[in-house]
């Protein structure tokens, strides 16, 4: 959908029948791409022979699904495991299914739920739905309007701190002239407005009696009635979560097919993949490679492989440590004096700090440079991760339009990498295999979390290769939260984490200099006034080819700039069945994603053997 | 009476020390409860106002004068991670773990109770040969590579057990096929958790009841013509009875730390996965109310082990202390 | 007693000295890609570089360059079998024999490689040696906590005795596991740290026999003779009653080494214990789980050497307190 960007221009569209899964377009250009429920040809690799759709689908039967770590709310808006909100795709509504995609030439798309038709004003600052009129609530209330007013003021309720509040921010309010007719105002324009009035899903008014505050302490699997496919039957916290069908969805009682999923936590590998080999599972999303590599030996099971949506990359503090930590006590002794409890570190001050006192190594884009060209990371990949790993050269994640698909990631070059840190300065001048400048030796700490065992082993390979270049890199695996603790105090010189990516491309709120103080996520304060001009003019535009020419000017300042070292973008893995079909293999950011049309062959498999 | 008052006393005291002291450790733990300044999409104001709703802006004194004001009243607070009170997860927790531990207990301690007893009556015997060269060796066995072991054999190789869970998704209909269904889940949890307990127990019976069989009494029983077997499996047994039971109280949290690996072994969803889970992501209540609940566990069977001890040897009741 | 405690002397120093016996090529990191998982007993030709660094030839049999040959010459390069396919550089980078033909060695992997292509005996001695010592730290840290408790129990007043009696009860009552998972999330993880974790959690049931051993002897004839001729309280508990006590203390300790060694292995599996690139048997253990079903060696061999271990360490103990109790 970036690419034919709907923000931009009026859009009208017909009405459609409920149920009718094709949207028929007036005007000239097709601006959203719906998929139908159908294999895209050249999706994502699938071992062996798929299951074959050929026969008519079936009904009824138990889906079992595996998950690592369970849903811990049935309510999104308190959740914070990704299984809670692959949870509540199924049993609560939305306006649009959001869609990362799978495959090379896919498209990120709106998949119309709840919503029927929409218009988007020119200047983005109104933005219509109408509802489909047979949507209903498992307590019998129709979907409408109404509801979505309810859920927006808790999105922005301050006493649900939900953390995509922000993105709400820009919406003044929702008007309901008609049940099934929305008009939602915006008091600034957004670059994707119809993703902001979309994020996440919709709750209904009924459970406006419980307080805000007392959201994260409710039992939302009894509270929350269902108007997706499924509806929560049992919920065993931590353990098991039961989902029978909804009779109440608009689908029904064509979809869904299968009358139960059962969501159960497995937290150990091999007894994940026994039981999915006896049969007591069907489905298992999350697999690591290794894992993956190995089912796909077995018949009896497909694998489905698809990219994942984030990228996990080396991070720089550009910031000189001994400048900052001086500048800080000033600041905290001036908040002491100020009588403030809080002394957050203003994003100006910060930015100022990274231009005049750069890093002695990480300041300087040629370090950085002669890093990411030292690190083999194909390598990584293939050792790591069983090759089932991209290179990406941007954060902008392929095949997002504000990609340039012609951009390549800078090879691996040892040689090179040398040269860069010669012209920056750093040279062996002593012959003990370490460069120095100014007396100083080019040896710094990085820091992974200790629980991540990937990425300790990663930082472990990185650690011999940069020894060739004669940078004397150290590891300090430290605890999550203590990791985040040193990230956010500035007490690191690099570190390894891992970014998810949104279909929404803002590169100021990684890179931006706003995002410099407390509580921005640009944690080494990278600041560039060429790539900042950039974003901020990317971030304005709305003529989509326009705007994608300068996100792609943007990545080609970020190639030559490396405030990251973008290390690899993995794939994810997710096992099935062969009894299991209908799966759909185009969506990249939900396992179970349209679930309601999947089907089992047999039942023999699903209550053990 | 004295006697129960003064054990009563004492368990209170140890229990309350207990929650201390998990209080002062998990105030040590670095960062945050829940990952709340991990968030990074959450800005200083709404992790702020978060904590506030949590009640983690109160001073370290406050909350846990707090805890156990609530905690005396049987509220143990709001789980962080999981969104509702602690006492409902632990209430769903505690019924697996029964399960689990209970049955491996009483396995455990049936199992070493007659490879003990043999092993002691007939020297030389199979029995014995097993304490004395195979018993070592299970007590060497880690309980999460047993585990591993036996899913690996009994349910990937020979397919004849389920490799983990409770029951079944859809559970039979009849209630003798759901009773099998339950079983078949149970059996290899129960017996990797059990096997290593079984090793004590039957070293301790082999050696009491040696000593208790060299007792005159014996000779006299068996002189006066009582079968041999009578005297060793009634008589002798009842003597090397009370340092059993004690053994068994003081091998409870062994247990249920035993069970902590086996629960994640066999995605069991009993304590042991509560208190893992709680503990890695920082759930402050969540582990304070499990510690309550496995320690309060904990004392209120040795309080038993040492009533029970006292019936069984009236020595150690106090004079005109009456213990029942 | 002496005959009895030097096979434990043995096995200790034996897994000490680990370090020196295991082959400096075991330390180096090889290719992973090319001896990722290989079973035991694998030989492994490699190629020699220029500068002297090994280059293993081994993977997939169906991916070999020529149909039984791990390498072959062509166009001036050498093209040799790594993991699922095949990987070529310039043949002036390695060593040449008189023929002009790429000098090979051989290599052994006594107990196959991990999923990381690094040697498993290698590993597994190191491993064995860093869970040793974590469990000989941490059971003479608890012996000498145990030690202290126990002497202040007994010779000390009531007060004393009972406010370390709850300590040590309240201790007993927490599932061990549970308190020092805690405890080890709190610190940042180290094999010190967990070593004086263990220490700390692990105190109280010594210090119960050692409160006895004292109790006895405070009451028995030579002390209370000793009190009589003039000997201060002090004096007594030194030369009276401390060294009875010890040899308690000894014997309770060397029986408590094997569970501390499985207690840290079952740590590290739960993810609270040794982080790489230290390794003890736990990590090495906890990483071949997720493998087992590909590779039984990498879990089933260190479970094994571990069992072992643990089993000669009792048994020698065992000797040591039947021959301390026949003295």
């Amino acid at each position: 959908m970036h690419g034919d960007d709907p923000r931009a221009r009026t859009v009208r569209r017909r009405r459609t029948r409920p149920g009718d899964r094709t949207i028929r377009f007036r005007g000239a250009a097709p601006l959203f791409v719906v998929l139908l429920l159908a294999l895209v040809p050249g999706c994502g690799s699938r071992s062996g022979t798929a299951p074959s759709d050929e026969q008519a689908p079936g009904r009824g039967g138990t889906l079992v699904v595996a998950v690592r770590v369970a849903p811990d709310a049935a309510n999104p808006y308190v959740a914070r495991t990704h299984a809670s909100l692959e949870l509540a795709n199924r049993t609560l509504p939305r306006l649009f299914a959001e869609i990362l995609p799978a495959t090379e030439d896919g498209r990120v798309e709106l998949r119309p739920e709840l919503v029927v038709d929409w218009t988007v004003d020119p200047d983005r600052r109104r933005v219509e739905l109408t509802l489909r009129d047979d949507a209903r609530w498992s307590d019998g209330q129709p979907v409408t309007c109404a509801d979505l007013a309810f859920t927006l003021a808790a999105q922005k309720d301050p006493d649900l701190a939900w953390a995509g509040a922000e993105y709400k921010q820009a919406i003044e309010s929702v008007e309901c002239p008609e049940p099934h007719r929305a008009v939602y105002r915006f008091s600034r324009p957004t670059p994707y407005t119809l993703m902001d009035v979309n994020d996440i899903h919709v709750l209904p008014r009924s459970i406006a009696d419980v307080p805000r505050a007392e959201w994260r302490r409710t039992d939302w699997a009894a509270r929350l009635p269902a108007a997706g496919p499924f509806r929560i039957a049992a919920w065993r916290d931590g353990a098991e979560v039961v989902l029978e069908r909804n009779d109440a969805y608009w689908g029904a009682p064509e979809l869904p097919r299968i009358d139960r999923i059962v969501l159960r936590a497995v937290p150990e590998t091999t007894t994940l993949l026994t039981q999915l080999l006896a049969g007591e599972v069907q489905f298992a999303s999350g697999l690591d490679p290794a894992s993956a590599r190995r089912l796909e030996r077995e018949p009896a099971i497909a694998v489905l492989r698809r990219p994942g949506w984030n990228y996990v990359y080396l991070g720089w503090n550009t910031i000189d440590p001994e400048a900052y930590r001086a500048w800080r006590r000033g600041r905290e002794a001036a908040c002491r004096r100020a009588g403030q409890d809080a002394c957050p570190d203003p994003p100006a001050e910060i930015a100022r700090l990274a231009r005049e006192h750069p890093h002695p190594l990480f300041g300087d884009a040629r370090v950085r440079r002669a890093i990411t060209l030292g690190i083999d990371r194909r390598q990584l990949v293939d050792a790591h991760l069983l090759g089932a790993a991209s290179v990406p050269p941007s954060p902008i994640l392929a095949p997002l339009p504000e990609h340039d698909p012609a951009l390549e990631p800078w090879p691996y070059d040892p040689d090179r990498a040398r040269r860069e840190l010669q012209e920056a300065g750093w040279l062996d001048r002593d012959g003990d295999g370490w460069l120095e400048r100014d007396g100083r030796v080019a040896r710094f700490t990085v820091y992974v979390h200790a629980g991540n065992r990937l990425r300790r082993d990663v930082a472990l390979s990185i650690k011999r290769q940069l020894a060739d270049l004669g940078l004397d890199m150290r590891i300090e695996p430290v605890e999550s939260a203590a990791f985040y603790a040193r990230l956010f105090g500035r007490q690191m010189d690099a570190w390894i984490a891992r970014w998810r990516v949104s279909a929404r491309v803002d590169m100021t709120e990684l890179f931006g200099e706003a995002a410099c103080g407390t509580g921005g996520a640009n944690f080494g304060c990278f600041v560039d006034d060429e790539a900042a001009t950039l974003a901020a003019q990317a971030r304005e535009t709305t003529d989509a080819e326009r705007r994608h020419a300068l996100w792609h000017a943007w990545e080609r300042r970020f190639r030559e700039q490396q405030p990251y070292t973008l290390l690899f973008r993995a794939d994810l893995f997710a096992a099935a069945r062969r009894e299991v079909h209908g799966i759909e293999t185009s969506q990249a950011n939900d396992a179970l994603a349209g679930v309601e049309s999947w089907w089992l062959a047999s039942q023999a498999t699903a209550s053990g053997r | 009476m004295r006697f129960v008052a003064a054990r009563a006393v004492h368990a209170v005291a140890t229990l309350l020390l207990v929650v201390t002291l998990a209080f002062v450790v998990l105030e040590m733990l670095p960062g945050d409860p829940a990952g709340i300044a991990e968030d990074p999409s959450l800005g200083p104001a709404e992790q702020a106002r978060l904590r506030a709703a949590l009640g983690l802006d109160q001073p370290p004194a406050r909350r846990y004068a707090t805890f156990l004001a609530h905690a005396l009243q049987g509220d143990l607070g709001v789980s962080i991670s999981r969104h509702r009170p602690v006492r409902d997860v632990l209430a769903a927790a505690l019924g697996p773990t029964v399960q689990l531990a209970g049955s491996a207990l009483v396995l455990s301690v049936l199992l070493g109770w007659l490879i003990g007893t043999q092993a002691a009556s007939r020297p030389g015997g199979l029995a014995e040969r097993a304490v004395r060269t195979l018993l070592p060796a299970v007590d060497a066995v880690p309980p999460f590579w047993l585990g591993l072991v036996a899913i690996l054999l009994f349910a990937w190789r020979l397919g004849w057990l389920p490799a983990g869970h409770l029951a079944s998704p859809t559970p039979p209909e009849t209630w003798t096929a759901l009773l099998v269904d339950r079983l078949r889940h149970l059996v290899l949890p129960v017996c990797v958790l059990a096997i290593p307990g079984t090793a004590p127990v039957a070293r301790h019976q082999w050696s009491a009841m040696r000593r208790e069989l060299r007792r005159p009494w014996v000779r006299a029983a068996l002189a006066n013509g009582v079968a041999r077997g009578r005297v060793v499996w009634l008589r002798g047994t009842r003597a090397a009875l009370l340092p059993l039971i004690a053994l068994v109280g003081l091998g409870l949290p062994a247990l249920v730390g035993g069970a902590v690996v086996v629960e994640v072994v066999f995605a069991w969803p009993g304590l042991g996965r509560v208190h893992q889970s709680a503990l890695l992501a920082r759930d402050i209540p969540l582990v304070l109310g499990g510690l309550v609940c496995v320690s309060g566990a904990v004392v209120a069977g040795r309080l038993l082990a040492d009533l029970l001890s006292a019936w069984a040897d009236p020595r150690l009741r106090r004079p005109g202390g009456g213990a029942r | 007693m002496r005959r009895a405690a030097l096979p434990l002397a043995l096995l200790v120093g034996l897994v000490a000295a680990a370090p020196a016996l295991v082959p400096e090529a075991g330390r180096r990191s090889l290719d992973s890609v090319a001896l990722r998982l290989l079973p035991p007993l694998s030989r492994v030709p490699m190629l020699v570089a220029r500068d002297g660094s090994l280059v293993p030839m081994a993977g997939d049999p169906a991916a070999a360059p020529a149909p039984g040959r791990p390498f072959v010459v062509e166009h001036g390069e050498v093209v040799w079998l790594r993991g699922h396919g095949v990987a070529r550089r310039p043949l002036g980078e390695f060593r040449l024999d008189e023929q002009g033909r790429p000098e090979t060695t051989t290599r052994l992997f006594l107990a196959g490689t991990d999923s990381f292509g690094r040697d498993l005996a290698a590993r597994l001695l190191a491993g064995l040696r860093l869970s040793v010592l974590i469990a000989l730290g941490a059971v003479a840290g608890a012996a000498v906590l145990a030690g202290l408790a126990g002497l202040a129990g007994g010779l000390a007043g009531r007060a004393v005795d009972g406010v370390l009696s709850l300590a040590g009860d309240g201790l007993l009552s927490i599932p061990r596991i549970v308190l020092v998972m805690a405890l080890a999330l709190a610190v940042e993880p180290g094999p010190a740290v967990l070593a004086l974790v263990l220490a700390l959690t692990g105190w109280p049931a010594m210090a119960r026999l050692v409160r006895v051993e004292v109790r006895r002897m405070r009451d028995a004839d030579v002390a209370l003779a000793a009190r009589a001729a003039g000997a201060s309280p002090l004096r007594v508990a030194l030369v009276h009653v401390l060294p009875e006590a010890a040899a308690t203390l000894a014997i309770a300790a060397g029986l408590r080494i094997a569970p501390t060694i499985l207690l840290e292995a079952s740590l590290s599996f739960l993810g609270a214990g040794v982080s790489p690139p230290a390794a003890s048997l736990g990590t090495i253990l906890a990483e071949g789980r997720d493998v087992l079903l590909d590779a039984w060696w990498v879990l089933t061999l260190p479970g094994i050497a571990l069992v072992l271990f643990v089993l000669a360490v009792s048994r020698s103990v065992d000797r040591i307190q039947f021959a301390s109790e026949t003295r």
